[in-house]
């Protein structure tokens, strides 16, 4: 086996240009961030909707173990949205959605009902309902697969 | 990192999301960021890789045409100065599983999404950190992970050429305590 190593120091051109003079200061540079992903909230908004509409055509038709992945890849792009417009009710549902058919993946048992409640369950999230009661439910449906959240 | 000048870093997005992009890449202009590609597929990337210079990389995670973690393998693999590209990998909750699979594959940072603008510019500070070195083996070609010298890990021997853990018996006789005072006490140092 080569066990040859080499430790390389390259310029890093990255290092160079940040460090010239002028730039932003890291409050005006994250204040600047901020505005211009507000001013994305309402087409953020309009994609959530159909992020969600997305998920349940996808549960409308028989599901196949690769369906699954499908999901948690669309599912994904809510919660991202979900945390960067301050929505942790409906990311918390997303992930809840994840975490299940993730399990789903694992057991090779799929239950396309269960997961149509946690699509259900989304609406009703972003539709601001009381999202503790909302999530405590999805909890034990989780609880009944053994479903383990993914950063655990 | 307190201030950082992205004015004329050229960053190179890959997010087949487009809705996804558009928002990451209005947050980066916010930034400070003038140019930015985005490329939706890692074949659109690694064309783009091989044909203009960047000097930033931020990558999703789950690509349609590969794995994220294979385009930064492509990448650490190129013959060009580009396989030291400071890479950023933006991972979904679900990919988030396999953080340890995309940091071997030799990225600078994985990053899990949502990413804030705090966790970006955070981010970016830390992949421009100058004194970062480079590691190439047979099995990992990526930035150097190790941060703290922790020695030799448990059950490892020490090699053949460092000295004894054993102190053994003094060689010469001890030190009286006006010499350890003379040692301790403050000294004037006049400069010349």
């Amino acid at each position: 086996m080569n066990r040859k190593v080499r430790i390389l120091r390259p310029v890093n051109r990255l290092a160079e240009l940040v460090a010239r003079p002028g730039g932003l200061l890291r409050p005006m540079a994250i204040a600047r961030a901020q505005a211009r992903l507000e001013a994305q909230r309402g087409p953020a908004m309009r994609a959530i909707g159909i992020i969600i509409a997305t998920l349940e055509d996808m549960l409308s038709a028989p599901l196949a173990a690769g369906n699954l992945r499908d999901i948690c890849r669309v599912a994904d792009r809510l919660i991202s949205l979900a945390g960067l417009y301050g929505m942790p009710g409906l990311a918390e549902g997303g992930k809840r959605l994840c975490d299940l058919a993730a399990a789903f993946i694992a057991s090779g048992d799929i239950h396309a009902g269960s997961l149509r409640v946690h699509v259900r369950a989304l609406r009703l999230l972003a539709m601001d309902a009381p999202a503790q009661g909302v999530l405590a439910e999805l909890d034990k449906v989780l609880a009944h697969f053994g479903a383990r959240p993914a950063d655990q | 990192m307190e201030r950082m000048n992205l004015k004329e870093v050229r960053a190179l997005v890959v997010d087949a999301d487009q809705f996804g992009a558009t928002v990451l890449v209005q947050m980066l202009h916010g930034l400070g960021l003038d140019s930015i590609k985005v490329e939706a597929s890692a074949a659109g990337a690694r064309r783009e890789l091989e044909s203009s210079d960047y000097e930033l990389l931020i990558c999703e995670a789950d690509l349609p045409d590969m794995k994220g973690p294979d385009l930064v393998r492509w990448i650490r693999r190129l013959p060009s100065q580009t396989r030291f590209l400071p890479t950023l990998v933006l991972t979904g909750y679900s990919d988030f599983r396999n953080v340890v699979a995309f940091r071997d594959a030799g990225a600078h940072f994985v990053v899990r999404k949502p990413a804030s603008p705090q966790a970006l510019f955070d981010r970016i500070a830390w992949v421009s950190r100058p004194s970062r070195s480079f590691i190439e083996c047979e099995s990992y070609v990526g930035p150097d992970r190790r941060f703290r010298s922790m020695g030799p890990p448990g059950g490892v021997p020490r090699r053949a050429t460092d000295l004894s853990t054993e102190l053994g018996d003094a060689s010469e006789p001890n030190m009286s305590q006006d010499e350890i005072d003379n040692l301790m006490r403050p000294t004037r140092i006049l400069a010349e």
